[in-house]
């Protein structure tokens, strides 16, 4: 389904990743995570968010398992595999170069072509 | 896919019910984690349960996009679509079988031929190493892919070669067997049996061994006189001796001369032979090949050879060249010019490449046949989906994809291909073992084994499997894409028009033409090739064929009789036979005219008394002749007269020549009288076989032209000489009076009498010519083309018919406003005929342009030379009997479309 793969999935993708790498979480966890710590710029809805998880799961880059919630829910907790680590550095590094460049084409004045 | 993927699909395949609940799980303790924390933020239980959910949208929405992550999904839908399928097909009986049967047919005719191409073609020799084998081939300017060799020349390559492990020649025959202990060998106590002469290194090269006992002794190439080793087949040690083994060291009489079994080779081996021989015999046994090694004409050996490891093809074809062009100084000029092509090994030998050839014809015919019974079921499946619109339309409504329709309905398409290539398969595999079986009684009756495996093997399963599928894709395709177009208001409302009409109309036209078109293309084909295959047997070749029987004698070299007593003896018999009731005449010929054997030989005119030197020497076909010849065969002398029997006798220079090669050297004169050079003063003689030679043969006669080398034109020039007495060669030719059958009985029983140890069969000129050479390839293309172009003929009908009905069906209304506004029947019928028989014209123009295109590129096939390509009478009738069948077709539903009451019809939704 390549009209899906747009950059927004991939970002999720990377910001699930990162979420997950410093602690495991449930899904609902994920998506208050990544509001916290966007400071409320990305909201993610339970609509793309729990496909995606399923989705990096299926590719072996999450870990799945249910564990008690704090207040006794049983819930499913989601943590960061092996190969999900190297995705997660690989695919920050590329962030970086990409966000690296577009950040010097806006700034790009009229003198410094 | 990783590993673990698969395992995760497998586990929520098979533990449904536990994916389920931890999807439900899953989602809810979302909602729930979501509600507490709205709690927390201070709503009510309530307020924070109903803003979880709107902020979570359609919670099946979202279980369903988490389900359709794993590939397991896409294996369920389709699993689903199957068994919607297999609903659909099974509610409508009559529908289902129609489009199985179709399909059966359209896909058994093209696995029967695949599986015949297979066990021909395809299948590699069932030697080691079958890729080191190669097959030399003699080869002319005339026919590049000629065969034989002389056994001198064999020799000649055998021993001077150095790239192959073994050069072993073979030569078949047939001869009979007798002396066998045991009954069932029939009256005359003997059977005939397929024998192949072979060198004694012939197994070592194919690098077969023997089942049992030994193979042959390279010395016995040497052997001067009998018992000669043999071989039995497998498959003959079975038929004739029960698997005895104590076979090993029996002695047969084998058509004249002694023969020991010495082993027995494994099952069904058949080197490059067409059929597993009976009887494998060392070729020394074959006395007038022995002790001629100089005799480069007498062509007798086909030769395979084994490459050393490392040896390469085009090496070896270079060095043969290379042997071949040190050979050249031996030959006569007539033979200069001959060379070796070497070929990888493969069944059939020469023959291999005008088998593929036929088969590559077979399957575009094949193919076509195909294509007409997808564009039946295509029509079928046009009406069906038209039913289904409604279904179609709520299915699009209520959300469903285009994609996922038009999925749908080709996994419909291709589920019942599939159930009809298995269907055909089954068929196709018992057809062919019944006609292998009736092919297998009736050789083995003329002592023949046919070992031609037909048993569906993998490859005819996945072509099976391929042309199904690709099949249901195609015809399919097209009512999918039709009918899945998202019109959905109009196809709701169930409109007549539901769908845009004139669209629908022209996607029945073009169907309707693409099945006449395609049906016609097949009948062109057929025709040609009948008419082409009736018009070669109908030409007069300008000899009597139906009284003349044409017997043939094998073995009389093995009889071991001097010149004289073989005189006396062929003499005698004569006469026995003159007597014989139903006799008129009999004369004997070292050829039979168009019986496959061709002998020429260099002619020249001598003008004042010398052969001119401007190069007028020409190779013409020559026969040796007896007295009666040409009383026998019923050809004119045009002048002078036949030879004498005082000529004969004495083997005088003399010649009687056709009249086309009087006129082609002596234009305005006489030839009578005239002399000739026949042969050259070079060429070998020899006691059995002869290479004619006249420094001035006077010319005696002038015989009225005949067709001797093909039915296609008649012979540019021919001699005929005189027989010399002592020759034993040559083909008895008898014109009878009254039944022809009965009088070969006659014969045959007199020569059993006479000379118990010939081998004698016969057959009418008429059926030598009809079973050899280019008339049987005819008879047989034509055979199989007409019963491709009767199946394409009959698919198409009944398609035509079912599209005319449901395209009628369809304007019922239309049919019922007209009768009820006053139009009479007859102009109702006129109107829709009018309709179709535009799209029958088109379909009619493009057919003949297909089929004159195939035939076009057909003749430019070498096993269709001679072939009428272009004419007009087949083309007019085929075009006429396909748009009468068309317009036939169409009428029956069209009459019963304005047969019905307007009342009734108009009451028809």
């Amino acid at each position: 389904m390549p009209e899906k793969r747009d950059l927004v999935q991939g970002t999720l993708d990377m910001l699930i990743l990162k979420t997950l790498a410093l602690e495991p979480l449930h899904g609902y966890g994920i998506g208050i995570r990544i509001g916290q710590i966007s400071k409320g710029v990305f909201q993610v809805n339970a609509g793309s968010l729990l496909p995606a998880l399923h989705r990096l799961e299926r590719a072996g880059l999450l870990e799945s398992g249910w564990r008690e919630t704090q207040n006794g829910r049983r819930a499913k907790y989601y943590r960061i595999s092996g190969a999900g680590r190297k995705k997660l550095k690989a695919e920050t590094h590329a962030w970086d170069i990409q966000a690296t460049a577009i950040a010097r084409i806006l700034n790009t004045t009229t003198e410094e072509i | 896919m990783r590993l673990k993927n698969v395992f995760a699909g497998l586990r929520s395949l098979f533990h449904k019910e536990r994916f389920e609940q931890d999807l439900d799980a899953e989602v809810g303790d979302y909602i729930e984690a979501s509600t507490s924390e709205k709690m927390r933020a201070g709503m009510d239980r309530e307020e924070a349960l109903r803003a979880a959910h709107l902020e979570l949208g359609s919670v099946e929405g979202i279980k369903e996009e988490i389900r359709v992550v794993g590939w397991e999904r896409a294996l369920e839908s389709l699993w689903q679509d199957i068994r919607y399928a297999a609903r659909l097909f099974t509610k409508d009986f009559g529908y289902t079988s129609a489009v199985l049967l179709a399909l059966a047919i359209g896909i058994g005719a093209n696995t029967a031929l695949f599986t015949l191409f297979s066990a021909v073609a395809l299948k590699p020799l069932a030697v080691p190493h079958p890729e080191e084998l190669v097959s030399l081939s003699r080869t002319t300017p005339e026919s590049p892919r000629y065969g034989n060799f002389s056994f001198a020349d064999y020799l000649y390559y055998r021993d001077h070669n150095t790239l192959f492990a073994g050069l072993a020649a073979e030569s078949p025959s047939g001869l009979r067997v007798s002396g066998l202990s045991g009954s069932g060998l029939g009256r005359s106590g003997s059977e005939p049996v397929t024998v192949l002469f072979v060198t004694a290194n012939y197994f070592s090269t194919y690098g077969v061994h023997p089942i049992l006992g030994r193979e042959f002794r390279s010395e016995e190439d040497e052997l001067a006189a009998g018992p000669y080793p043999v071989l039995l087949s497998e498959n003959y040690w079975d038929r004739r001796f029960g698997r005895d083994p104590g076979v090993l060291g029996q002695v047969l009489a084998l058509s004249g001369f002694r023969a020991m079994v010495i082993g027995v080779t494994p099952r069904n081996f058949m080197g490059t032979r067409p059929e597993v021989p009976d009887i494998w015999i060392i070729l020394s046994a074959r006395g007038d090949l022995r002790g001629r090694a100089v005799d480069r004409t007498r062509l007798c050996c086909a030769l395979t050879g084994r490459l050393k490891p490392g040896a390469k093809l085009p090496q070896a074809q270079a060095e043969l060249l290379a042997l071949a062009e040190s050979l050249r100084h031996e030959y006569q000029p007539a033979e200069r010019e001959w060379n070796v092509h070497a070929a990888v090994a493969a069944p059939f030998g020469p023959n291999h490449d005008n088998i593929l050839r036929i088969f590559v014809v077979l399957q575009i015919a094949m193919g076509l046949v195909l294509l007409i019974a997808c564009t039946n079921v295509a029509g079928l499946l046009l009406g069906k989906s038209a039913a289904r619109q409604r279904e179609i339309a709520v299915r699009l409504s209520l959300g469903a994809t285009r994609r996922r329709l038009v999925r749908q309905m080709l996994t419909e398409g291709v589920f019942i291909a599939v159930i009809a290539g298995f269907a055909a398969l089954l068929c196709s595999w018992q057809a062919l073992a019944l006609v292998r079986r009736i092919l297998f009684e009736s050789l083995a009756a003329q002592g023949n084994t046919l070992a031609l495996d037909v048993t569906p093997d993998f490859r005819v399963f996945l072509y099976t499997l391929g042309i199904s599928a690709l099949g249901g894709i195609s015809f399919a395709l097209a009512p999918a894409l039709q009918f899945s177009r998202p019109e959905l208001v109009s196809a709701l409302k169930e409109e007549t028009a539901g769908f845009d009409a004139r669209r629908k109309h022209r996607m029945h036209g073009v169907l309707v033409a693409l099945q006449i078109a395609v049906c016609l293309a097949l009948l062109i084909g057929a025709g040609l090739l009948t008419s082409s295959s009736t018009r070669l047997l109908s030409v007069d070749p300008g000899f009597e064929t139906r009284t003349v029987l044409n017997i043939t004698i094998t073995g009389a070299q093995n009889l071991g009789y001097s010149t004289v007593r073989a005189h006396e003896s062929q003499k005698q018999l004569e006469e026995r036979l003159r007597a014989l009731p139903g006799v008129v005449s009999l004369c004997v010929a070292s050829r039979v005219p168009l019986g496959g054997n061709v002998t020429t030989t260099r002619v020249t005119p001598q003008v004042d008394g010398s052969s001119p030197s401007n190069g007028q020497q020409v190779h013409f076909p020559y026969s040796y002749v007896s007295s009666g010849y040409f009383q026998t065969l019923g050809i004119p002398l045009l002048r002078g007269r036949p030879f004498s029997v005082e000529e004969l006798t004495t083997n005088a220079p003399v010649a009687v020549i056709s009249d086309a090669l009087a006129h082609r050297f002596w234009p305005d004169g006489d030839a009578l009288g005239k002399r000739l050079t026949v042969g050259s003063a070079a060429e070998t003689h020899s006691a059995s076989f002869r290479a004619p030679y006249f420094q001035a043969a006077e010319i005696v006669g002038i015989a009225h032209d005949i067709y001797s080398v093909d039915l296609n034109a008649p012979d540019p020039g021919a001699v005929y000489l005189p027989r010399p007495p002592d020759d034993w060669n040559g083909t008895l030719l008898v014109r009878v009076n009254g039944e022809p059958e009965s009088v070969a009985l006659a014969i045959i029983a007199e020569f059993r009498k006479a000379e118990p140890r010939l081998t004698v069969s016969s057959e009418t000129l008429r059926e030598t010519i009809a079973s050899g050479g280019i008339a049987a390839v005819f008879h047989v293309s034509a055979i199989i083309s007409a019963a491709i172009g009767i199946i394409g003929f009959v698919l198409a009908a009944v398609g035509v018919y079912a599209l005319v009905a449901y395209s009628v069906s369809q304007q019922t209304r239309e049919v019922g406003i007209r009768m009820a506004l006053g139009a009479r029947p007859g102009d109702v019928v006129g109107l829709l005929l009018k309709q179709i028989s535009k799209w029958v014209a088109l379909g009619l123009l493009s057919g003949a342009a297909l089929g004159v295109a195939l035939s076009l590129s057909l003749s430019s096939r070498v096993f269709l030379q001679g072939a009428r390509i272009l004419d007009p009478g087949v083309i007019a009738a085929t075009s006429l009997l396909t748009g009468g069948l068309a317009i036939l077709a169409a009428y029956f539903p069209v009459r019963r479309a304005t047969a019905l009451d307007p009342a009734v019809t108009l009451r028809f939704e």
